[in-house]
């Protein structure tokens, strides 16, 4: 089943880049836009892993996202969409 | 972002506090309920804050299980403001009194405020309109404006136009007065009109008073022309302000003289050569040459002895002509057209800006080695000038 998903995956990937088509709408791998340190956008996440005033945990179809800094502010919340604000001074991604 | 903000504010949202372990799954559990939260912060293990609307509120109160503590910390924008003030009912009837209050002071005119008077006394006036029916504090729908701003206008010829307008609870009152030409002669202060300069009447004309000169006469500056004071035909004495307008022929002079011959400098032909050293601004003679009383000089050459050193040294040759001045006779034409010119300006000086020149005249003469040259301008113009009698 997984290695299914994960051929799916594969030909989903393969499609956009030979179509030059926007990856985030087609996969639905995480798209990620920050403004400075201050604020961050992201789409396509899938929940909150951990989330204190100091460090963020977001879960993605294929990685874990992790901010840390101070005064960590969750300014919107959406299905698929976050925003973040405070002052962010790491970014770090890893692999499930 | 302004526009939800302002969404928000319209529609009303709660601000609310959650106390309970694992606060990321109920911010999981909102999010794929499509529960509207915003500005979520986590200010301790166990306690978390948000925004959310009423309906928000509600749907997770519905999905957060017993482990949750969720309540409500304040609640803002507008609906929220309105259900508050429907809760204060005396605040509510209170804005109502004050409302209504206000409403029926701006009915009434309170104060009456005139402007546009220079002459006439505001108080008087004031006074008046208030004979007039506009006693403060008067309700405005029975006034009848149009008839009192016609009774101010009968009342006083000094205003020629009176206008009122609503500024508040005031009343403005705008009033425009004729503009009086003279303040009243004193009857005892009689004026003579008399010549300002020298000239040959060619017309008179006697507004008030008695003309003492007429038509054809030549009269003297300051001479009177028109009396304020006389005894009329039946020997009664008249004093009057005298007024008219004497027009005459005036002529004025101007005279220059121009000098027949020029003093020019010429070369005699005799010349010597000077030679000196100049070190800096200081000159050293070496061969001052034949000393002339007058002449003029030409440096012929100059050598640097030390062009680049602080202080140059150059040597000097200086070419120096003997000269001497003699008179020479100028252009008889032209010395009179120059003199010609410059007594028409001194003539045209004297004369008032924008009088118009009837005739003219030049006359030349000879004297003492000088041209001189006199012009003579005619005006026709007003001679007249008031003066008060003592």
């Amino acid at each position: 089943m997984k290695s299914l998903k994960k051929k799916i995956r594969k030909a989903k990937q393969q499609i956009t880049k030979i179509f030059e088509l926007p990856a985030e709408a087609i996969t639905g791998v995480f798209r990620i836009i920050a403004i400075g340190n201050n604020s961050l956008y992201m789409e396509n996440h899938k929940g909150i892993l951990v989330y204190t005033q100091k460090k963020l945990k977001i879960n993605t179809e294929e990685n874990e996202v992790l901010i840390m800094g101070d005064n960590l502010l969750l300014k919107k919340m959406g299905k698929k969409n976050l925003m973040v604000e405070g002052n962010i001074k790491i970014l770090e991604f890893s692999e499930k | 972002m302004i526009i939800e903000y302002i969404w928000n504010l319209l529609i009303g949202y709660v601000i609310i506090t959650v106390e309970g372990l694992s606060m990321e799954k109920l911010i999981n559990l909102a999010a794929l309920s499509d529960i509207k939260v915003w500005e979520l912060s986590r200010t301790s293990y166990t306690h978390l804050t948000a925004k959310t609307t009423l309906i928000g509120y509600k749907k997770l109160k519905k999905i957060a299980d017993d482990k949750y503590n969720i309540k409500v910390f304040k609640s803002k924008g507008i609906t929220s403001e309105v259900r508050r003030l429907y809760l204060r009912k005396a605040l509510f009837f209170g804005i109502l009194v004050s409302l209504l209050i206000g409403f029926i002071i701006s009915m009434f005119v309170w104060q009456i405020e005139i402007v546009g008077t220079n002459n006439l006394s505001k108080d008087t006036l004031l006074d008046e309109v208030y004979n007039m029916g506009l006693k403060t504090p008067v309700l405005k729908k029975n006034l009848n404006l149009e008839k009192i701003e016609d009774d101010i206008i009968i009342q006083h010829k000094e205003i020629s136009w009176a206008n009122f307008s609503y500024k508040g609870i005031k009343l403005h009152l705008e009033i425009v007065e004729t503009s009086v030409p003279k303040s009243p002669k004193d009857p005892f202060i009689s004026t003579n009109v008399v010549a300002k300069k020298d000239g040959y009447i060619t017309k008179i004309l006697v507004l008030e008073g008695e003309p003492s000169v007429t038509e054809g006469m030549t009269v003297k500056k300051d001479q009177t022309l028109i009396k304020g004071e006389y005894f009329d035909e039946k020997g009664n004495f008249r004093i009057y302000d005298a007024e008219g307008i004497v027009y005459a022929d005036v002529w004025y002079m101007g005279e220059q003289s121009v000098p027949m011959f020029d003093e020019i400098t010429i070369r005699t032909g005799r010349s010597t050569e000077a030679k000196y050293l100049m070190l800096g601004k200081s000159k050293g003679v070496i061969n001052s040459g034949i000393k002339y009383d007058n002449y003029e000089s030409e440096i012929e050459s100059c050598i640097y002895l030390g062009e680049n050193l602080a202080i140059p040294i150059k040597l000097v040759c200086e070419k120096k002509f003997e000269t001497i001045k003699v008179s020479k006779r100028r252009d008889s034409d032209e010395i009179r057209n120059i003199a010609k010119n410059k007594a028409y300006e001194t003539a045209f000086d004297k004369i008032l800006f924008g009088t118009e020149i009837i005739k003219e005249k030049i006359v030349f003469s000879q004297k003492d080695d000088k041209i001189y040259a006199s012009a003579f301008l005619k005006t026709n113009e007003d001679i007249a000038k008031k003066i008060i009698n003592e």
